[in-house]
C-alpha cells in the first residue's frame, strides 16, 4: 500500500481558509494583478509566450522521435505562437521590474534568446541574421513552415 | 469539419490565458507551501509554468474542444475549465511516486502514526484558546502573521479570517469595518506579499541545495 501524503489531513480543513486568504482564482483574469503576482513570484509574464513556444517545440521533438511525425495541432499551435511572438512588442515590459528580477536571479531560467535580444538592443521582431538563422534551422528541423 | 486552429479569437483567448493559468498553478504551489509544515513543495520536477504549459498543450492536442456557457463568458469559462485540469494534474503530482519518495517528516507523528506529546504541547500554545477560530487557523496564523507584522492593514484582514473564521469578502469587511472593495484591495496586496515570501523561501532553498 502506498504512503499517504503527510499533509492530507490539513488540506481539507485549510483549503477554505486559504482560499479566503489568497482570494478567488478568477482574480488572475485581471491582467494587472496577475502580472504583479507573477513578478512577485519571480516569473516574468512577458516571456511566458516564448517559453510556451519552447515547450511546444519540445513536444514536437518528442512526437517526432516517438512516431516520426508531428501532429497538425502542434504544428498549427507553433505557427500561431511564433507569429504572436514576432508581432509582440517587448518594450511593453516594465524595465524596473525586469531589472529587479534580473538582479535577484528571478529570471535565471529565461530563454537565452531574450537576453540575446536585450543585449543587442533589438526588439522581438528585429532578430539579427545569426538569431534568425538559428530559428530557421530549428523550424526546418521541426518541419514547420 | 471546423478547423479550430483557423479561429484566431480562440487562439487569442487561449494565449491570453497563459499568465492567469501560470499564476493559478503558482498559487497551488504556494498554497501547498503554506499549509504544509515545510515552506516549499519537495522536489517534484514540475514548475508552475510546466504544469500550465502541459495542460494547454494537451488542450491543443485534443483539438481545443470546449463549449462555453455563452460567448460573453468564453474567457472566464475556458480559464475555469483549464484551471480545473491544472488542479487535477497538481493533485496527481502530489500523489505521484516521485513526490511520495520524498518523505515529509511530520514531527507531529511517530512512526506508528501516534501524535507525540511534545508536539501536542507545542500546538497547545497558539490554539483555539488563544482566539483563533480552529487549530488549523492557529497553525496558519503561526506561519502567516509574522510575515505581515509590518503591514497592519494586511494583518487585520488575516486576523479577521483566522480568528473569526470568516471567508466571504462581505463578512471580512464587516469584521474589519471596511468596504468589500477595500477587502479586495487588501487581499490582492496580501497575495502579492505572500508570493514574495514564497519566492524568497524557494530561492533560499535552491541556494542551499546548490551550495550545501
Amino acid at each position: 500500500m502506498g504512503k499517504t501524503h503527510g499533509n492530507d489531513h490539513l488540506h481539507q480543513h485549510t483549503s477554505e481558509i486559504l482560499d479566503a486568504i489568497l482570494g478567488p482564482n478568477e482574480d488572475f483574469l485581471d491582467e494587472d494583478h496577475c502580472q504583479e503576482f507573477l513578478l512577485a513570484l519571480g516569473i516574468d509574464p512577458t516571456t511566458l509566450l516564448s517559453e510556451f513556444k519552447e515547450h511546444l517545440e519540445e513536444t514536437a521533438r518528442n512526437h517526432q522521435f516517438k512516431s516520426g511525425g508531428v501532429p497538425n495541432s502542434i504544428v498549427g499551435a507553433l505557427r500561431v505562437v511564433r507569429s504572436r511572438i514576432q508581432s509582440s512588442n517587448s518594450s511593453k515590459m516594465d524595465p524596473n521590474a525586469h531589472i529587479n528580477l534580473l538582479l535577484s536571479g528571478g529570471l535565471s531560467h529565461q530563454p537565452t534568446g531574450t537576453f540575446t535580444r536585450a543585449f543587442r538592443r533589438d526588439s522581438d521582431d528585429e532578430l539579427c541574421a545569426e538569431d534568425q538563422e538559428l530559428l530557421d534551422d530549428l523550424e526546418a528541423e521541426l518541419g514547420g513552415d | 469539419m471546423v478547423d479550430s486552429h483557423n479561429s484566431p479569437d480562440k487562439w487569442d483567448c487561449l494565449l491570453r490565458l497563459l499568465p492567469p493559468l501560470t499564476a493559478f498553478a503558482a498559487k497551488l504551489f504556494m498554497q501547498e507551501g503554506i499549509s504544509a509544515r515545510d515552506d516549499i513543495l519537495p522536489a517534484t520536477g514540475k514548475s508552475p509554468r510546466g504544469l500550465a504549459f502541459d495542460v494547454l498543450t494537451k488542450f491543443i492536442e485534443g483539438g481545443m474542444k470546449f463549449r462555453p456557457r455563452s460567448p460573453e463568458t468564453y474567457d472566464k469559462d475556458l480559464f475555469n475549465y483549464l484551471a480545473t485540469a491544472v488542479f487535477h494534474d497538481f493533485l496527481d503530482l502530489l500523489k505521484s511516486h516521485q513526490y511520495q519518495k520524498t518523505d515529509v517528516i511530520d514531527p507531529a507523528k511517530r512512526g506508528d502514526g501516534q501524535e507525540t506529546a511534545v508536539v501536542l504541547e507545542e500546538l497547545g500554545g497558539p490554539g483555539a484558546e488563544d482566539g483563533f477560530y480552529s487549530l488549523e487557523c492557529a497553525m496558519l496564523a503561526r506561519k502567516l502573521l509574522p510575515l505581515v507584522e509590518d503591514e497592519p492593514d494586511l494583518k487585520e484582514v488575516l486576523e479577521a479570517i483566522l480568528c473569526f473564521g470568516v471567508t466571504k469578502r462581505e463578512e471580512i469587511a464587516e469584521v474589519i469595518e471596511k468596504t468589500p472593495q477595500e477587502v479586495t484591495y487588501r487581499k490582492n496586496r496580501l497575495r502579492v506579499h505572500l508570493a514574495s515570501w514564497h519566492r524568497k523561501v524557494h530561492a533560499s532553498r535552491k541556494a542551499v541545495s546548490t551550495h550545501g
